[in-house]
């Protein structure tokens, strides 16, 4: 458990982090999202250990963070702004990870850099961005770490390769109870890996919620009733409502069964139940927040 | 849980990942202290004594390329071994590994150490291992030369004591240089700015004592040249090398580790307070703002200050100098540590007011003497102990350097010998309160001056020092200067029975006009003799004989063999002044016939030529060629500058030469108006071949006193 509480981070006279909180359970994957400037990276080096907060606590299974290598032993992190040795390569950094993670897995080295297809004898400052990124990713998940913190990790990698990452970070999730926390300042790549979402603007937690809960409890309806009826939603929680000729479209917040309950009362000529879009359902969730979280989500 | 990080804890991955990564470092290291050092000794190891001098310099480490090592080596390493702290990137890298930041920072210092004691520890094995006596063949010792299988009075510079002395000598610098430069990484926020701070802070504390002694000359008795720059040197163990006898007494060695491990430890402790999101900053610690601002601004000031105070010659131009460079070396060093340009506004014309009284009150501190320095003198009462130098006149040379005497060391006249009795410490006090009470005309005289040096033993940490311009004319007639001299204390300590010496060489002697013509008396049952006809005219001189404006006899240098502060026995010299008085000294140099030899005398000079300088004349002079027509001007200008009118009074006459060769002095006293003379040479007299019509190596000096009557008239 990973767990941020109060956080209160200044940077001169800019406060880079007001008051924030954030809980990541055991073997779920976080999902921080933000714009630039959130304040994302900022929180990610306080849990990391890099940044010391001003004020609040960052804990895991308990434990402060800061200054803690037996934490940091068991924590991977792939910073977006990466850095490896002076003329090394690959086999090199591999050989300095080695020494210092006390769980390097060494077979599954040589498995990723199979899989990724990487030389490990050329130096990784000759590496493109993408390969750079895929050479910290093997480099990370060598070591087998119980807390992996990405930042902004999947940035310059192709589709193919993109799914490979998820691949070894969904595989260690379900296997190991891998933790993971991931930023982005994209919505749509969170949707259908992470099992919570945070939502960051100005260093403030605007929201954060349980992905499967969220899904379960807004749902996008079409209506269409024979005749016109008085009130014919009440007891919804109508988020957004827009009508389109005979046809309503709604957006609800409710148990799906109580929905279905309250329409097939109501006697409906039409009747149907829409997938929503992670993007959607923060749309309404969020409503009145600024045009900045829109933009997250566009 | 807290987790608990032990101060002491390093990572051995680490280490040995920096010495895997920075390997070059000592490489080079070991190159430059080889290739300058051990290569070209064993190029020569079959004729070593060849190679004497340079091994001695490269153990008193005055080799440069071992002093461009001792500080390049151990800023670069301390530069690139915390580079990572000055990168966003790897400061994020090096933090999110499983390491505490106690932990890193004394992995990267260990590896540091190791890179820059390598070198020199290696190099140190090398040279032990190829150690063999080496001796330093040159020496006044005639005898000794020519022998070349006796060399038990020679100096074997090659000892390993000695590579051993260079070797804790050497470690004791880098580790200095080293713990400044790591100090330097904890406040600075990018790799250029540390290298910049690391250079900085090493000279630092020299520099500011050296800008602060700048000052301090506008105090009147201020000593410069006392402990002052032995101290301002000694606060550095790279300067230190280069101070007067450069050694590194134990004392200092362990001011010097002191101060390392402070600044290690304080190094520490910014570490752990250092915010790392201000990588890339300039400085990471707003207190270093106002604190390199304000040494930039004080530098700069300083600079400004005493270069338009030569530039104008005067108070005014010093003070506008002052405010010049404040203003604009303030605007600079804000702006180097604030990284912009855009500074000015209200903060820093706060910043700027703050740091201007400070300057302020230090400047008047010190040109208004509101510590009252000047006038301060020790009561005679509770003075332990005080030394007084150049009350002996005129006398030039090193006769009269303490540290030649036996239980003399340190600097000469002041540090070792000392008054102790009352009535000559009651004497000093009273001869420096006579200065202070003439100091006005003193400061306005314009004649030969003496440096008289005072310092007392008060019982305080420092002794008290002063140092005055004081006319030679004043202590010619100084009653206490005559008791200072005269008395048992200073005829005793400078008897030449004290001097240290295991073995006198040779006692060359010339006459003080023909300086390049010299003679030397080297049997020692002669120079037995001689030495007891010096002690013996010394011991019987009177103050008024010794600071007699006559010129001297004759120039002595004495060359003999000392055993030195470490006990190794090395060559040494002395040069003194044969003074006219000294009856018993002349008396033997006659009967043995070595004054005929080196004393010149009428029938060697072809002519002497007089001249007359006189300042009010001179300025009179002026004067009316400055109210004379254009023409008549241009005409009389070029006379002065041919030198037609300054054509002098030609003597040919023997016996009025004569005259002149007795009583000549050596500098004038009064520079308002004296006479000046010049000897035209017969061909032989110069020993060196040059013919004659040369002059004299020396001008010849009268004033109205001693000129003779024949030459009154002509004048």
């Amino acid at each position: 458990m990973l767990t941020v509480s109060d956080v209160d981070k200044n940077f001169d006279n800019f406060r880079a982090l007001n008051a924030l909180n954030l809980n990541v359970r055991r073997g779920s994957i976080y999902g921080l999202i933000g714009t630039n400037g959130a304040g994302k990276t900022t929180i990610i080096k306080a849990i990391t250990g890099v940044l010391k907060v001003d004020k609040g606590q960052i804990t895991i299974e308990g434990e402060d963070v800061f200054d803690n290598s037996a934490i940091k032993e068991r924590m991977g992190y792939i910073p977006d702004d990466l850095y490896f040795f002076a003329g090394y390569n690959l086999k090199e950094m591999a050989r300095f990870y080695k020494a210092l993670y006390p769980k390097w897995n060494s077979e599954r080295y040589e498995n990723m850099v199979k899989q990724f297809n990487l030389d490990e004898k050329r130096k990784l400052a000759r590496f493109s961005k993408g390969m750079q990124k895929q050479a910290a990713f093997i480099l990370i998940m060598t070591t087998m770490p119980d807390y992996l913190i990405l930042d902004e990790p999947i940035d310059g990698l192709d589709p193919i390769i993109r799914k490979l990452v998820w691949k070894y970070v969904v595989e260690d999730v379900a296997e190991r109870e891998m933790t993971v926390l991931v930023s982005s300042h994209n919505l749509k790549e969170m949707e259908g890996i992470c099992d919570s979402i945070g939502i960051l603007s100005k260093g403030n937690m605007v929201m954060e919620r349980d992905l499967d809960e969220l899904k379960s409890d807004i749902h996008k309806i079409q209506v269409a009733y024979k005749e016109k009826i008085e009130n014919p939603y009440e007891g919804l929680n109508v988020l957004h409502k827009e009508e389109r000729g005979t046809v309503d479209l709604l957006i609800v917040r409710n148990r799906r069964d109580v929905v279905e309950q309250i329409i097939q009362e109501r006697k409906p000529l039409l009747f149907d139940m829409l997938p929503l879009t992670l993007e959607e359902i923060f749309i309404y969730e969020l409503g009145g927040v600024d045009n900045e979280v829109q933009g997250i989500l566009f | 849980m807290k987790f608990k990080a032990s101060y002491f804890s390093v990572s051995g991955t680490l280490v040995k990942e920096n010495l895997r990564r920075f390997w070059a470092i000592p490489v080079i290291g070991f190159l430059i202290y080889f290739l300058s050092g051990v290569f070209p000794i064993l190029m020569s190891y079959s004729h070593l004594n060849d190679m004497s001098s340079y091994i001695e310099m490269c153990l008193n480490n005055k080799q440069p390329f071992y002093m461009i090592a001792h500080l390049l080596i151990p800023i670069i390493t301390a530069v690139i071994i915390f580079r990572y702290l000055q990168h966003t990137s790897s400061v994020t890298a090096f933090h999110a590994m499983p390491f505490t930041r106690m932990k890193l920072y004394n992995s990267s210092l260990i590896s540091g150490l190791i890179m820059i004691l390598t070198p020199i520890i290696a190099n140190g094995l090398l040279l032990l291992c190829i150690a063999k006596p080496a001796y330093q063949m040159w020496t006044y010792d005639a005898d000794l030369m020519s022998l070349s299988t006796d060399v038990s009075g020679l100096i074997d510079v090659f000892a390993r004591a000695d590579i051993l002395t260079w070797m804790g000598e050497s470690i004791v610098i880098v580790l200095v240089i080293y713990a400044i430069s790591v100090f330097a990484g904890m406040v600075t926020g990018n790799s250029v700015m540390h290298l910049a701070m690391a250079f900085g802070f090493n000279f630092l504390v020299p520099a500011l004592y050296g800008v602060f002694i700048l000052y301090c000359n506008y105090l009147y008795g201020f000593d410069y040249s006392g402990n002052w720059s032995e101290t301002m040197l000694g606060s550095s163990p790279y300067l230190q090398v280069f101070t007067h006898g450069g050694e590194f007494a134990i004392g200092l060695i362990i001011y010097y580790l002191l101060n390392a491990l402070v600044l290690f430890i304080l190094s520490a402790v910014l570490y752990q307070k250092r915010k790392l999101e201000k990588a890339s900053d300039a400085f990471v610690f707003k207190f270093m703002v106002p604190i390199i601002s304000y040494l930039v601004a004080f530098f700069g000031m300083s600079l400004f200050g005493f270069y338009f105070s030569v530039l104008g010659g005067g108070e005014p131009y010093f003070y506008a100098g002052l405010i010049a460079g404040a203003v604009v070396f303030f605007v600079l060093g804000r702006m180097i540590v604030l990284k912009t340009p855009r500074i000015f506004n209200a903060k820093s014309v706060k910043s700027f007011a703050v740091y201007a009284v400070i300057a302020a009150v230090f400047v008047t501190s010190i040109m208004c003497d509101l510590t009252g320095f000047e006038d301060r003198i020790p009561n005679a009462d509770k003075v332990k102990g005080a030394a007084g130098g150049k009350f002996v006149g005129e006398e030039s040379g090193t006769r009269y350097y303490s540290e030649l005497y036996l239980g003399g060391s340190g600097m000469h006249l002041i540090q070792s010998f000392t008054y102790t009795s009352e009535e000559n410490i009651t004497a000093l006090v009273q001869l420096h309160q006579d200065i202070l009470k003439n100091r006005a005309a003193f400061e306005v005289y314009n004649g030969r001056m003496s440096y008289l040096k005072f310092s007392y033993d008060t019982g305080s940490l420092l002794p008290m020092q002063r140092a005055y311009s004081v006319p030679t004319t004043f202590l010619v007639s100084n009653a206490q200067c005559k008791q200072l001299f005269e008395g048992k204390e200073f005829k005793q300590y400078y008897s030449l029975n004290n001097l240290n010496y295991t073995r006198m060489i040779s006692i060359n002697f010339n006459d003080p006009l023909t300086a390049s013509n010299t003679i030397t008396v080297s049997n020692q049952n002669e120079l037995k003799e001689l030495m007891a006809c010096m002690e013996q005219d010394f011991q019987e001189r009177t103050y008024e004989q010794q600071v007699d404006v006559t010129h001297m006899y004759a120039n002595a240098t004495l060359n003999y063999k000392m055993k030195d502060e470490r006990g190794k026995t090395k060559d040494s010299n002395m040069y003194m002044e044969i003074k006219q008085s000294d009856k018993n000294t002349l008396k033997w140099l006659e009967e043995h016939g070595y004054s005929e030899q080196f004393l010149l005398t009428a029938d060697q000079v072809e002519s002497i030529t007089v001249y007359k300088y006189d300042y009010q004349e001179q300025q009179n002079e002026s004067y009316d060629m400055a109210t004379m027509d254009q023409k008549a001007a241009t005409i009389a200008e070029s006379n002065v500058k041919y030198g037609i009118e300054e054509e002098g009074f030609t003597i040919t006459d023997p016996e009025q030469i004569q005259l002149i060769l007795d009583n000549y002095m050596q500098n004038a006293t009064d520079y308002n108006h004296y006479y000046y003379a010049y000897a035209n040479l017969k061909p032989g007299v110069f020993a060196d071949g040059r013919d004659g019509g040369y002059q004299s190596d020396e001008t010849m000096y009268f004033n109205d006193d001693n000129l003779p009557d024949f030459l009154k008239s002509v004048f």
